[in-house]
């Protein structure tokens, strides 16, 4: 899956001389968190989230007169609280690694750059639907979770017994074990029942660790 | 995979008494986006994100600030149950919850790296995305024929497709050379999508 795939196109931006009051009102009527921060040739040069613009903010507590604050927030500039030169990745990335990019530099969005040209944003809650649908979270049916030796054939010998009993596999995800020598893996199955799975699974000498119906 | 086996324990939590500014200087010290509130009885009673502290004032008290009621979750909770409560309700944490008593939190980057690991972000091997017709014992035939080439499948996820009739798939595979195993998926007719070894 790349990000091509679940990336927002022709993201909301702004420019860099954008006051800070201006920046919060585009982001709240566009319910964005994150907004490219563009020259006037249309480049890339920044990123500004609503924290970044938040901290800037004075405390509703300031000594400064609400027109004193105002005033000031009227002329703090975008440039000046954005991150420069932001971390970006292009539509033919894979999504994990744009996760990968967001969890080690600790950032919740990443402008997607093609040509020199911003064509999208990928943002944490983008990928975090991904996840859901990986594991079938919005589909019916039973949801194992199996404790599976890490060695080869194992999933091949899962789903087969699977499709033998009748059952369609609607989603599949493995995790690492407790372990190395183990993986832990979650499937959710229509079109069989519970009894006949887990028997099932006994039968390959796997543990069954949780079975719910969702 | 359930809650339990993710979240993180002991969380650090504030009393309902407390200033934003000292939650604010416990969320930059352990470098988290949430506290649970509690009162004197330790009962959960609330809970303020980073984004709700520096909307307000820092001597104001926490209960002021705080949301509540707090969406919670259990222990046994499954984690894309979890994920699903915080997407559906645009949150980004729950307080885990056993017998009344806050045992534990779990957030969105906890839920963001098992992603990672699902997909085998920091794993080695060819990484296939295919996509699989819609048919019953598909991916047993994908997987067996994995096996049958010696190949070792270290990560494999499903997808939603282009419409119904398909899903995709991705599989990271071990132990295989790459000519080999494109050669085979599509024999079995796989629409290859993309490959990559990494």
């Amino acid at each position: 899956m790349l990000v091509r795939e679940r990336m927002s196109k022709q993201p909301v931006t702004i420019t860099a001389d954008v006051p800070i009051t201006e920046a919060l009102r585009i982001m709240r009527e566009n319910q964005v968190r994150r907004l490219p921060v563009l020259d006037s040739e249309g480049a890339l040069i920044g990123i500004v989230s609503e924290k970044d613009l938040l901290y800037a903010s004075p405390s509703p507590a300031t000594s400064l007169s609400i027109y004193e604050m105002h005033y000031m927030l009227s002329r703090l500039k975008v440039t000046e609280l954005m991150t420069p030169d932001p971390v970006t990745i292009t539509p033919d990335t894979l999504l994990e690694e744009a996760a990968l990019i967001m969890a080690d530099n600790k950032i919740g969005g990443l402008p997607v750059m093609e040509n020199g040209q911003l064509v999208g944003i990928i943002t944490e809650t983008d990928i975090f639907k991904v996840f859901l649908e990986l594991l079938g979270a919005r589909e019916k049916g039973l949801r194992l979770t199996l404790r599976i030796p890490e060695r080869m054939g194992e999933m091949a010998r899962i789903t087969t017994a699977i499709a033998e009993l009748g059952g369609n596999i609607m989603a599949l995800g493995t995790f690492l074990g407790d372990d190395p020598t183990t993986a832990i893996v979650t499937v959710k199955v229509v079109d069989a029942t519970e009894e006949e799975l887990e028997a099932a699974m006994e039968d390959l000498e796997l543990e069954v660790v949780d079975s719910r119906e969702t | 995979m359930l809650v339990i086996e993710r979240m993180s324990r002991p969380p650090s939590t504030i009393a309902r008494e407390a200033t934003v500014e000292d939650a604010l200087s416990i969320l930059a010290e352990k470098k988290q986006r949430h506290l649970p509130v509690l009162d004197a009885e330790e009962n959960l009673v609330g809970i303020v994100s980073e984004k709700d502290l520096l909307r307000a004032s820092h001597e104001e008290p926490i209960e002021k600030v705080m949301t509540q009621p707090v969406i919670t979750v259990t222990e046994y909770t499954a984690l894309e149950d979890a994920a699903r409560i915080m997407a559906d309700h645009k949150i980004s944490s729950l307080p885990v919850m056993r017998d009344d008593r806050l045992v534990g939190i779990i957030t969105e980057t906890d839920l963001f790296l098992i992603f990672l690991e699902l997909l085998g972000a920091r794993e080695v091997g060819v990484r296939l995305t295919m996509l699989v017709p819609e048919e019953k014992g598909i991916l047993a035939s994908l997987t067996s024929e994995i096996a049958q080439m010696g190949g070792n499948i270290v990560a494999l996820s499903t997808f939603r497709g282009e419409d119904p009739t398909n899903r995709m798939v991705t599989a990271k595979v071990s132990d295989a050379p790459t000519d080999k195993l494109v050669a085979i998926m599509e024999a079995l007719g796989m629409e290859i999508v993309d490959v990559r070894e990494g």
